[in-house]
């Protein structure tokens, strides 16, 4: 056995550009290289610096092309603020939202009050910051439990296909046939609790079948390439293929819908809302602002302005994210 | 490599293969010790017999009606021997890779058997199927499918080690696995890198890798260069010839490139529409072609010739000999689908069957009894419901 001799170590080269290899010789050791190349049995490094430097995988590159994505940077740091205010409301605003006085209903801008007034006499700027907590929580939540329900439930019907997925599939055929307002506006109407659970579990229930379609598929990709067959070949259990090979190829659609789906359930909570049967009093919702301050639109604009141009830039804000996620992740999609 | 069946005579008929020496074993721990067993080299180490594979075609949205089937694999017997290389050619859709899948037990057999060491592994499961799948390995067609892109090259070798665990011990994988890289020819420091960062002919040294780790006694080949750059191919197959004696391993050698299937192969095996339509030494079939489609007969179509890169000497090994009832119109090409294409090679005056091979003393010639008329056998009619 001779000493070691590497293939070369410049990474994307095509291989085998110095290796007089002739097939018709059938003895001998035809890895020959000039030995310079092997000299210590130490290849030369890459031009991505050391061989034994940090790697980059598939999801740093992801990162990499975010963090210098303008839409990326702007709508990052929109949902930052989001988050921060929803946490922390109080940081903002000394007031409380509850804590209205009907003598002042409709007043403009004050001191102390930018925003004015709404019908009720209530601060329209504590009110709006207090509704972003209500539609981060509701857009998160909503957005955390399609995700999971639907690429779990649309994940093993791809991976496990036949009768189980026939069956989803066609389950999944008719909640797309059921228009989601309609839906709404009938299963909503016989809740009477005010929290954000039914509005939630609503969107849950409407919205696994987009994100298990999506999964499925992705799965059904995924699980045809040969690394999966080489799995199973050296006798991979399936819980392994679906965790090691199946998922972390399969989960980057799941990730980009799922992102912008999280801005229109912030508008569907604003929408349910306005029509009465979302959320109700006293929770504080940006949707049940602009709904109250919609007959007063001429008289008092600013009270559906404040709550209505929060709602818009916090949908865009999160539209825009997965719009940028997606190109980062899969840019063959756009 | 020893001259393995390298012998000009004594054709290996594939219908009249041996019996296999069937092991019984009443428990799985029988099995596992039976699978466990060292072969002699030049002892049959798989035996193939009547192996099928049909797949189905459905019609129907819910209640699917089986309207036919396409016969991938359609009665397939051989032996490969411990140490030998046994080539499997054949034009493409010949049922190659099916052969591969069943072998490897990644399809379920329509019918037939697979005997390794004399146990059936397509009736294997649990414990046994798991020692039979460490010690049959594959390395797949395409380099750049058959690694996970979201794996290092020390997980995607060093895997085999986490579902076989009694192989090498925790602390001790990482060491295999610089080994291993450096067994292939790449560079053992780069273990941390992705596949994305290697061309195709590493990556396919990568893929061989994971294939040795488990130390198997047979490598399945399903067309293992045919995806790289010529001057690559060469490199990985002396690469696999290098381990095989290294490492006393049988390969199963999928191609269609002849030459190479030459170059690596003691014994080949020609199929045809499913079927193995010859099998012998690598003289046998490519000096003295008997099936009308095989490569013999195939073989100096286009490509460079001693001569005229266009017109081969006649004398020339490669030039192409027409055979006795070959028809002089070309036939669609065969397909499992089809019905009448390539149906001359039924007329096999032996058998009526392509798969018929010729008895020792036809070192070649014609096979097919029945000259054809022109215009005869062709016009492909697909099957269709009720067929």
């Amino acid at each position: 056995m001779p000493e070691p001799q590497y293939e070369d170590g410049q990474t994307m080269a095509p291989t085998g550009a110095g290796g007089a290899v002739d097939l018709a010789t059938s003895e001998g050791e035809r890895l020959e290289r000039p030995p310079s190349a092997a000299s210590g049995g130490q290849a030369p490094a890459g031009p991505e610096g050391s061989p034994t430097g940090k790697p980059r995988s598939l999801w740093s590159d992801a990162w990499r092309d975010l963090r210098r994505n303008p839409v990326f940077l702007i709508s990052g740091v929109v949902i930052l603020f989001l988050v921060l205010v929803s946490l922390w409301p109080s940081a903002l605003t000394s007031g409380n939202p509850l804590d209205c006085d009907l003598a002042k209903a409709q007043q403009g801008s004050q001191p102390g009050h930018p925003f004015g007034f709404d019908g009720q006499g209530c601060d329209v700027y504590t009110r709006t910051v207090y509704g972003a907590r209500t539609s981060v929580t509701v857009g998160v939540l909503a957005t955390l439990g399609v995700a999971v329900l639907g690429s779990v439930l649309g994940g093993l019907a791809g991976f496990f296909g036949g009768g189980w997925d026939a069956v989803l599939s066609r389950i999944t055929d008719m909640f797309f046939a059921i228009p989601v307002v309609l839906g709404g506006l009938v299963l909503l109407s016989v809740v009477t609790s005010s929290t954000v659970w039914p509005v939630i579990g609503f969107m849950v229930l409407l919205g696994w079948p987009q994100i298990s379609r999506i999964a499925r598929g992705s799965v059904i990709t995924a699980k045809q390439n040969d690394y999966v067959q080489a799995a199973r070949a050296l006798g991979a259990s399936n819980s392994r293929m679906l965790l090691r090979h199946i998922t972390p190829n399969a989960i980057a659609p799941v990730i980009v819908v799922a992102t912008i789906a999280l801005g229109t359930y912030i508008a569907l909570e604003a929408t349910l809302s306005y029509l009465g049967v979302g959320l109700k009093p006293p929770t504080v919702s940006w949707g049940i602002d602009i709904s109250a301050a919609s007959q007063y639109i001429r008289n008092a604009p600013h009270m559906l302005l404040w709550p209505a141009g929060a709602l818009a830039i916090t949908v865009l804000a999160f539209i825009m994210l997965g719009d940028a996620v997606r190109d980062a992740l899969d840019p063959k999609l756009r | 490599m020893a001259d393995l069946g390298k012998k000009d005579e004594a054709v290996d008929a594939t219908p009249n293969v041996t019996d296999v020496e069937t092991v019984d074993a009443a428990t799985e721990a029988e099995a596992v010790a039976a699978i466990e067993a060292p072969v002699e080299r030049g002892e049959p180490i798989l035996q193939v017999r009547n192996l099928v594979k049909h797949f189905p075609l459905t019609q129907g949205i819910l209640f699917k009606k089986q309207i036919g089937a396409v016969k991938a694999v359609d009665g397939v017997s051989f032996d490969l021997y411990q140490g030998e290389t046994l080539g499997i050619v054949g034009e493409s859709g010949c049922g190659k890779s099916t052969v591969a899948k069943l072998l490897m037990n990644l399809e379920r057999a329509t019918a037939g058997e697979v005997f390794y060491k004399g146990q059936d592994i397509t009736k294997l499961s649990g414990r046994a199927l798991k020692a039979v799948r460490r010690n049959i390995q594959m390395v797949f067609q395409d380099p750049y499918t058959s690694l996970n892109p979201r794996m290092t090259v020390g997980d995607i070798i060093g895997e085999p080690f986490d579902i076989h665990p009694e192989v090498a011990p925790k602390g001790d994988r990482r060491r295999k696995v610089q080994e291993l890289l450096d067994v292939v020819g790449l560079n053992p420091e780069y273990i941390n890198r992705y596949p994305h960062q290697f061309s195709g002919g590493q990556r396919q040294r990568i893929g061989i890798a994971r294939g040795l780790a488990l130390n198997p006694e047979i490598i399945i080949c399903d067309e293992p260069v045919s995806a790289l750059d010529v001057s690559v191919q060469a490199q990985v197959v002396n690469l696999m010839e290098k381990l095989q004696d290294e490492f006393n391993l049988s390969y199963v050698f999928i191609a269609h490139d002849l030459s190479i299937v030459r170059h690596i192969s003691d014994r080949v095996g020609v199929m045809y529409l499913g079927k193995m339509a010859e099998i012998g030494t690598d003289v046998q079939i490519y000096d003295h072609p008997t099936h009308p489609l095989h490569p013999g007969a195939a073989v100096g179509g286009p490509g460079p010739g001693p001569g005229s890169p266009r017109q081969p000497r006649a004398d020339h090994p490669h030039r192409r000999r027409p055979l006795a009832g070959e028809p002089a119109v070309r036939l669609p090409l065969p397909h499992p689908l089809l019905e009448g294409a390539g149906q001359v090679l039924h007329r096999d005056a032996a058998a009526g069957d392509p798969g018929a091979l010729p008895g020792p003393g036809h070192p070649g010639g014609a096979r097919i009894g029945v000259p054809l008329r022109r215009g005869e056998g062709r016009g492909p009619r697909v099957l269709t419901r009720g067929t």
